[in-house]
């Protein structure tokens, strides 16, 4: 409960500032219809969400398992491995 | 409804791959406990299911967002507006960057704390703003690309000649996570914006290479970083 509070916190500081830098520039500069600052808003909504579940994931998913996969292949003899492994998970 | 489909097709042909070869290397070479390995599997699904609403929420707003603004700053012309306004959107995309977020974690957990990740955060975001903004000002006045890379990339090869190593390996990742799904959409589209307002410049000239000039300014950042903690 703790991480997602966390991760929470994250994406909040994240996009406050660029949606309060739209409002800011909407406000003084492009006086924009309203329909379309509400689309743009919409979308920043469902981005924000969108990035609050991948950083849930990428936390649960990839980090450990990245570094068991890394550990695993370094702890073999020789290098190739190492090798064509980095080539194709950078693929 | 299609739209979404289109994005989480999207998403699957970008990720497929990488879960395919974990899968592989779980079964023959890792061998991770089945716990860990269910993790993955449920951590997969949330990071797709994100990242196809990050997708969809850039397409539906951000990228207006960088295309309204980017288009809205020349018509002043006032150099001051362009250049803070490169600043602001500079930074803050960055700061919001799902991949910036990513790296700075996994380094405060590998300094074990010695290195706060809100600090490596703000360094990566201002260094990309700074560059953000001169990248910016070559729009506006034409300067070739080439001078600048030479620049940019001629200082930092100066700086890793003198920090420690580990500054040099951590400024050179900070440089290309900032090239992700969220700040380079925004920041291309608003140097769209500026370049098609202006007369006499392409798109395909002008428009593009910000996020490639921009993408120095964390690894000068981090490595100035490396100087002044060392």
């Amino acid at each position: 409960m703790h991480h997602i509070t966390i991760i929470a916190r994250d994406v909040v500081l994240a996009i406050v500032p660029l949606a309060l830098l739209f409002l800011l520039f909407q406000v003084f500069l492009l006086k924009l219809p309203l329909r379309e600052v509400a689309a743009v808003l919409k979308g920043t909504l469902i981005a924000s969400f969108g990035l609050f579940l991948f950083l849930l994931g990428v936390g649960l998913a990839f980090l450990p398992f990245g570094r068991a996969i890394g550990m695993a292949l370094a702890s073999l003899d020789r290098s190739w491995p190492l090798l064509t492994m980095g080539a194709l998970l950078g693929f | 409804m299609s739209v979404v489909l289109q994005k989480l097709l999207e998403v699957f042909k970008s990720v497929g791959p990488l879960l395919l070869v974990v899968c592989a290397l779980q079964v023959t070479l890792v061998h991770a406990p089945t716990q860990l390995f269910l993790q993955f599997a449920v951590g997969s699904i949330l990071a797709i299911v994100g990242l196809t609403m990050l997708f969809l929420g850039v397409d539906l707003g951000l990228l207006s967002m960088g295309k309204y603004i980017g288009g809205a700053l020349p018509k002043r012309g006032s150099l001051v507006l362009i250049a803070s306004a490169a600043v602001a959107i500079g930074f803050a995309s960055t700061v919001s960057e799902p991949d910036v977020l990513v790296l700075s974690q996994q380094i405060e957990q590998a300094a074990h704390g010695s290195m706060a990740s809100h600090v490596v955060l703000y360094v990566i975001a201002l260094g990309l703003a700074f560059l953000a903004t001169l990248a910016m000002l070559r729009i506006v006045f034409g300067w070739p690309m080439k001078y600048l890379l030479v620049a940019g990339y001629g200082s930092a090869l100066m700086l890793a000649a003198w920090v420690p190593p580990r500054y040099v390996s951590l400024a050179f990742d900070a440089g290309s996570v900032t090239t992700g799904v969220l700040s380079a959409p925004v920041l291309i589209a608003m140097a769209m914006g500026v370049s098609s307002v202006l007369a006499k410049r392409t798109a395909i000239s002008d428009g593009f290479g910000l996020v490639g000039l921009a993408s120095i300014g964390p690894v000068i950042a981090l490595l100035l970083m490396g100087v002044l903690g060392s």
